[in-house]
Formats: structure tokens, C-alpha cells, sequence
């Protein structure tokens, strides 16, 4: 058989791997209840945020505010963010603890295609979650009167590839971690790292900047440094900015962070491809 | 592999990581702390420092530009190591011995201007790098302050201009004070001439005399400084005494910096607080109102600068502020719009609303109960004082949807300055959190027609064998 067709039928089997096992995860996880659960919680956080930013209008009569659908979607795709590298992770290392990847990997299934597999699979979940998420935010702006910005579009298309970082991370966790409870301890702590640079450095920042008080803007000062190194290496950090460069209309920083992303998931998967190739699947 | 090379690498292997990264996680918080804890001690010292006198050291007090259309005073003692101004300005640094003493109130540097107030002679060294891109001699200056409190700009005169602008001022104000002089003689003979006429009223009425007008301008005493103008960047700066010598304290950073975009900032003040106005200062602000109201719209020039500096610029003798805004943006109003422009008001249907600018008065109400009504000024009530404010009215219905920009007299849009204005429907809040639990009946659905599903083929299957 000559090269290139060889080479072309590999590519025919590898999608086809890709697409079956990513299809099976994807159904599986749409017929299972952590998908609604999971839906539930994004979507009952952000209601209590509008509820309140309501209530701030009818406190104060009039009040100014900006990204009023922006904040609440930022969260719902925190929560979404977390919950599917939470569940790649764990459904890799599971795997690899019941020793199902090996057995996977005596057939046609090389570590490509099974990372691959995963990350796409999780993927096309967020896609629904997203679509479902559409459907409504599009619901809040009507009902409340809430203004939908112009960012909300650009906001959906990062959102995928702020998500796309987060999945690409718990891959590589599973992969790196021994055991499940390993990969999971892991990931959580390196979620509560940087969510919580972050969240820390949101409500140092709220505080009246006029008037410092106390040791308060030296530990806001140490934050935002360690916020600022962090930034691009948190895989939780690209909304955040991407959200702020779509606000100011900065399409190239807005890019930036959507090349940023895209190579950081793909420097993950290689990573944890590269692991699989080199230790081997047993744990 | 050494022993102690191995040892370090065990510790990387990932089968500790966890526990790595709770020690990690530990370390970092530690850090944090430790720096929370230096802050609180390093302002302790600050606070110690007052107890000290002042003694006098070399300053340079600084004039620095707004970005807008106003000059701020400014302090830069030698514990403040860099200076920032906006970009493309005039400021003026002028080289000064002075007491300086730590105010731990406010937390920040004064100076004893009274006590000492030496200027220091020499020339202005700006390096770029190690390159001496200029040196600037000192020049005189003054600052012009329109009498008129509505007016927020400042002038800023130099050389030969300063002199004049100080001279007239002197003959003016000095013109003015006679002129008063003249005014109380004649409102002495007024008030005379109104008693024998209210004893003997078929004689001619009294003219009551008219009150003089200050000068427009209120011009300060002339000064000498460097001029600084200087494109975006970092410079140092140091100054060269008469004795070829750097003066000792004069070596500084000085941050140049330009604003990110241009655009208007509103303030918008509701009829029922009118003290306490909301401010809509960048475009991606939206007002949310609740139920019907009027609103009084003021636009101003605005420009977004880079948050941590310009908190510098506006209060360079406090070494804490603008601490952890690094990295981040915020609009600052600079001067309020001129005349000459109206407000467009777009509500969703056809056509819109063109309202002029007016003027406002605020009207207390009379008695003991607290309350005020806000009315046009015209006029016949001009012996009431100036006006309150001067803006755009907009009477706000529920539910609806506003659009608002501001445009010239000559038909063309202000970039920057549409704003939308919601009513919101406060209803809505239950009903989304209602809402939020639809997926939970969908997953509810999807489970039961799952389990029946697999039961119809377990069924048939068994049928079948």
C-alpha cells in the first residue's frame, strides 16, 4: 500500500476512534444526572447575582452599572469550567485505575486519540451547557431588561476557549496524578490557588482605593503581583482578561488571549499525550 | 545519581504532589501575610515618623497637569522616588528647600512652606536610559484661577506672559479696591438718601448703586520651575546645581503618561437626592432605574488613564496611594462640556427627542420638614443667587428603554458619548431563580425515560432468549 494512504487511512481510523469515544463520554454524561445537577447550580448562582443586582436597583432608586449579564455568564462558565475539568480528570484517572485505558490501548487506541477523545468529548458537553446558557441569558435581558452588551458574543466564543484550558488541565492532572483521589486533590488545590488570587484581588479592589487603611494596600500591592505572574499561567485567568479587552474594544489583546488559550490547552494535551507515551498508563 | 540530587528529585515526582501543593498553597499564604504584616508595621513607622520634626530638605514642588483643563498641586519629598505626569502637558517642577514632616491622618508628606521656602538654582537633567535627552532651565510661571467657582479650569502662564498676566491682575485688583472703596461710600449715601426719601416719599427715588465686578481671573504670585513636557515614557530626572554638582535628593523617576481612550463621562443626578449624583463614565456603563423619575444629566470630557498612575499624579505626597491598582484602567472626568451641544434621546420608537441644556435651581422647601424642589432658572429669580447646576432633564417612564448621546449644534455625534438607560423589571428576579431549576425536571425526565427505556429492553431480550 503506498504511504500516503496509509497515512490517510491512520487519520480515517484516528477521527473515527476520536469521534466514537467522544460521542459514547458525551451521551453518557447527557443521560447521567451530574449534567443537570451541574446545570442547575451554574444556573441558580447567577440568578442570585441578578436577584441581588435588582435589588440594588430598587434600593437606590437609579444605580450605574456595567456587564450586568457579563458577571453573572463569567460565572456560569466558572462553574462549568471547574466542573469539566473536575470530571476529565476523573474520568481519565479513573480509567487508568481500573486499568481500562490499557486495555484500550492493546487495540487500535494509541494515547493520541484517547486524549484526544477525552478533551473533545468534554468539549462538545460545554457546546450543549452553552447552548442552554444562550438560551438563558437571552431569557434574563428580556425579562429584566438587563442590557446584553455587544462583548456577549465575543464573551460565548472565549468562554470555549477559556474552557477548552480548563479540560486540557484536568487531562494533564489525571495523567501526571497516580491515583483519583491524587488527580482530584490536585486540581482542587491548584483551582483554589488561583481562583482565590483572583476572587482575593476582586474584593481587595472593591474597597474604597481614596482612603487606605491599614496594611491593606501593601497586600493588594503583593497580590496583584502575584495575580499578575499568575495570570498566564492560571488556566482559570483568560476569561477574566479576555472579558476586560472585549469591554475596552482591544481586539488585539482580545486575540492575544484567545491565541494564549488555544496554545495552552494544546501544550496541555501534548504534555499529558507525551506522559502517556513515556510512563505508560498503569498507575 | 547523588544522594542529594536524588533526594530532590523524589520530591518532585508527581506521587507527593498533592501534599506538594498544600505546602506550596501554605507558602503562599504565608508570603502574603508576611507582606500584609510589613505593611502594617511599615505604616506604624510612618506614623512614628511624625513625631519627628520636620527638617528641611530638598522638594520639588510640582504643578502637574490634569489631563483636562486644571493643574494640582503637588509635593515630591525624597522618600517619594517617582513622579508621574500625564503626557504631552506642561507641569512645572520647581527645585525648593523646605521643612518636611509626615501628616499620619492622611498619611502623607506636607510641606512647611512658611517655616522655609528656599528656591534651589541649577538646570533640569531628563535621561531616557543612560541618554541626557534634555536639559531644561528654570522659567517663571503663574497660575490664572477664574473668579467664577462654575469655571474649573486653570491657567497656566509663563515667561514674559506670567509677568504681564501678573501685572494687570495687580492693577486690576487694585482698581477693584477702590472701586469698593467707592461702592460702600456710595451705599452709605444710598442708604441715607432712601431713609430721608421713605421720611418724604413725593421726592425722586434713590438709585441704589451698582456692585463692581472682580477680576475674571485671579493670577498667583510669579514663580520660576522646569517646564516638563514630555512624550509617554520613563524618565530620570536630577538637577545640576550652579556648582556643576547633582544636588543631593534632586534624582527621580519621572512616568509620562497619555490616557488609553477619550470619551464623556456622565453624572447623573435623580430629582429626589440631587446631592448625590450616579456617574456614568465609561461607554460600557448602563443606568437601571425602577420606577418613574426625572434625572438631571451632566456630560463632562472624560479620558481613561491607567489607574495606579494617575492616583500618583493626583496625590504624589502619599506613599500609599493608588497601592494595588496596578495593571488596572479607570475614567477620570476632566472638564464638563461647553455649550453649543444637545441631548439626543432615542426610547425604542420612532423619531427622538432633542433636550437643550438649562439651568436648575434648588429650591428648600419652607417650614421645619426637610425638602426642596428642583425648578428651571429664568431670570426674574436671579436676585436668588446663582443657579444650582446647569444640565439635561429627562423624565424616565418604567420599563422603557433609553438612548442617549450628545450632539453638536451642527449635527455631528460625540464619539463616546451614547449611553443606554433601563428600566428594569424588578419582578423578574423570583422568576429566574425559579427558572434556575428547570434543568433538574429536565435531568428528572431524561433519568425516568432512561430506566424505562432499558427495562422495555431488558424485557425484550429476555422474550426473545
Amino acid at each position: 500500500m503506498p504511504r500516503t494512504a496509509l497515512q490517510s487511512d491512520v487519520t480515517i481510523q484516528r477521527y473515527h476512534t476520536i469521534k466514537v469515544i467522544s460521542s459514547r463520554g458525551l451521551i453518557s454524561t447527557l443521560f447521567g444526572p451530574g449534567f443537570y445537577i451541574v446545570m442547575c447550580l451554574s444556573l441558580l448562582a447567577p440568578s442570585i447575582l441578578i436577584y441581588s443586582y435588582l435589588g440594588s436597583v430598587r434600593e437606590t432608586g437609579l444605580a450605574s452599572m456595567s456587564n450586568l449579564i457579563g458577571t453573572p455568564f463569567s460565572v456560569w462558565v466558572s462553574i462549568w469550567g471547574l466542573f469539566l475539568s473536575i470530571s476529565s480528570s476523573l474520568a481519565v484517572s479513573r480509567e487508568k485505575e481500573l486499568g481500562t485505558i490499557e486495555e484500550l490501548f492493546y487495540g487500535p487506541v494509541g494515547p493520541t486519540d484517547y486524549v484526544l477523545a477525552r478533551y473533545v468529548e468534554h468539549l462538545l458537553v460545554y457546546l450543549v451547557a452553552l447552548a442552554v446558557s444562550v438560551c438563558y441569558f437571552s431569557m434574563v435581558s428580556l425579562l429584566t431588561n438587563f442590557s446584553m452588551s455587544g462583548t456577549f458574543i465575543p464573551t460565548l466564543l472565549l468562554s470555549i476557549f477559556s474552557v477548552s484550558t480548563m479540560v486540557a488541565f484536568g487531562i494533564l492532572v489525571s495523567v501526571v496524578a497516580s491515583k483519583t483521589r491524587s488527580s482530584l486533590t490536585l486540581l482542587l488545590t491548584v483551582a483554589l490557588i488561583f481562583l482565590g488570587l483572583d476572587l482575593a484581588q476582586g474584593f481587595l479592589l472593591g474597597h474604597s482605593l481614596g482612603d487606605p487603611v491599614g496594611a491593606l494596600p501593601f497586600g493588594m500591592s503583593v497580590l496583584g503581583w502575584i495575580a499578575r505572574l499568575t495570570r498566564w499561567v492560571s488556566p482559570f485567568s483568560n476569561l477574566g482578561m479576555g472579558m476586560d479587552a472585549a469591554a475596552r474594544g482591544d481586539i488585539r489583546a482580545y486575540g492575544i488571549v484567545l491565541v494564549h488559550s488555544a496554545a495552552y490547552s494544546c501544550a496541555m494535551l501534548w504534555m499529558a499525550v507525551n506522559r502517556l507515551k513515556r510512563k505508560g498508563v498503569r498507575a | 545519581m547523588n544522594e542529594p540530587k536524588r533526594r530532590y528529585m523524589s520530591w518532585l515526582s508527581p506521587g507527593r504532589l498533592p501534599a506538594k501543593l498544600a505546602a506550596a498553597t501554605a507558602s503562599l499564604l504565608l508570603t502574603v501575610t508576611v507582606a500584609f504584616g510589613y505593611g502594617a508595621v511599615a505604616q506604624e513607622g510612618g506614623t512614628a515618623e511624625q513625631a519627628s520634626p520636620g527638617r528641611e530638605q530638598f522638594v520639588y514642588k510640582a504643578i502637574l497637569h490634569n489631563g483636562g483643563g486644571s493643574y494640582i498641586p503637588a509635593l515630591a519629598p525624597p522618600e517619594i522616588d517617582a513622579i508621574y505626569i500625564v503626557a504631552n502637558r506642561d507641569s512645572v517642577l520647581s527645585p525648593r528647600v523646605t521643612r518636611v514632616y509626615f501628616w499620619p491622618i492622611t498619611q502623607e508628606y506636607k510641606a512647611d512652606w512658611l517655616s522655609a521656602d528656599e528656591p534651589v538654582r541649577g538646570d533640569l537633567e531628563i535621561y531616557q536610559g543612560s541618554t541626557l535627552i534634555r536639559t531644561l532651565a528654570q522659567r517663571s510661571y503663574a497660575l490664572g484661577y477664574p473668579t467664577d467657582a462654575s469655571v474649573q479650569e486653570t491657567f497656566l502662564y509663563l515667561d514674559d506672559e506670567a509677568l504681564n498676566r501678573l501685572s494687570q491682575y495687580q492693577t486690576e485688583i487694585n482698581r477693584f479696591y477702590q472701586m469698593m472703596s467707592a461702592y460702600y461710600r456710595d451705599q452709605e449715601r444710598y442708604q441715607d438718601e432712601l431713609w430721608e426719601f421713605i421720611k418724604r416719599p413725593g421726592e425722586k427715588e434713590p438709585t441704589a448703586p451698582v456692585r463692581p465686578e472682580p477680576p475674571d481671573v485671579l493670577v498667583s504670585s510669579v514663580e520660576r520651575g522646569f517646564v516638563v513636557n514630555l512624550p509617554p515614557g520613563l524618565y530620570k530626572i536630577q538637577l545640576r546645581g550652579t556648582d556643576g554638582a547633582v544636588v543631593e535628593g534632586s534624582s527621580k523617576i519621572l512616568v509620562a503618561f497619555d490616557g488609553y481612550r477619550e470619551g464623556i463621562a456622565y453624572e447623573v443626578i435623580p430629582e429626589e437626592k440631587w446631592t448625590m449624583p450616579e456617574h456614568a463614565d465609561g461607554p460600557e456603563q448602563v443606568l437601571y432605574f425602577a420606577r418613574r423619575r426625572t434625572v438631571y444629566v451632566r456630560p463632562f470630557m472624560a479620558r481613561e488613564y491607567d489607574q495606579f498612575a494617575y492616583s500618583r499624579l493626583c496625590n504624589l505626597a502619599s506613599p500609599l496611594a493608588g497601592r494595588g491598582t496596578e495593571g488596572t484602567r479607570t475614567w477620570v472626568r476632566l472638564d464638563p462640556v461647553g455649550d453649543g451641544f444637545y441631548l439626543q434621546v432615542e426610547t425604542g420608537g420612532p423619531g427622538t427627542s432633542e433636550i437643550k441644556k438649562k439651568l436648575y435651581r434648588v429650591k428648600q422647601h419652607h417650614g421645619t420638614a426637610l425638602g426642596y424642589d428642583i425648578v428651571e432658572a429664568t431670570p426674574a429669580d436671579a436676585f436668588e443667587g446663582s443657579p444650582s447646576f446647569e444640565g439635561y432633564r429627562i423624565d424616565l417612564s418604567p420599563g422603557r428603554h433609553y438612548t442617549v448621546q450628545l450632539v453638536s449644534s451642527d449635527g455631528r455625534v460625540v464619539p463616546g458619548s451614547r449611553r443606554e438607560i433601563r428600566g428594569v423589571n424588578l419582578w423578574a428576579g423570583p422568576v429566574l431563580i425559579v427558572a434556575s431549576f428547570t434543568p433538574l425536571l429536565a435531568g428528572a425526565f431524561v433519568l425516568v425515560r432512561r430506566r424505562s427505556l432499558y427495562r422495555t429492553i431488558r424485557h425484550e431480550v429476555r422474550r426473545g432468549s
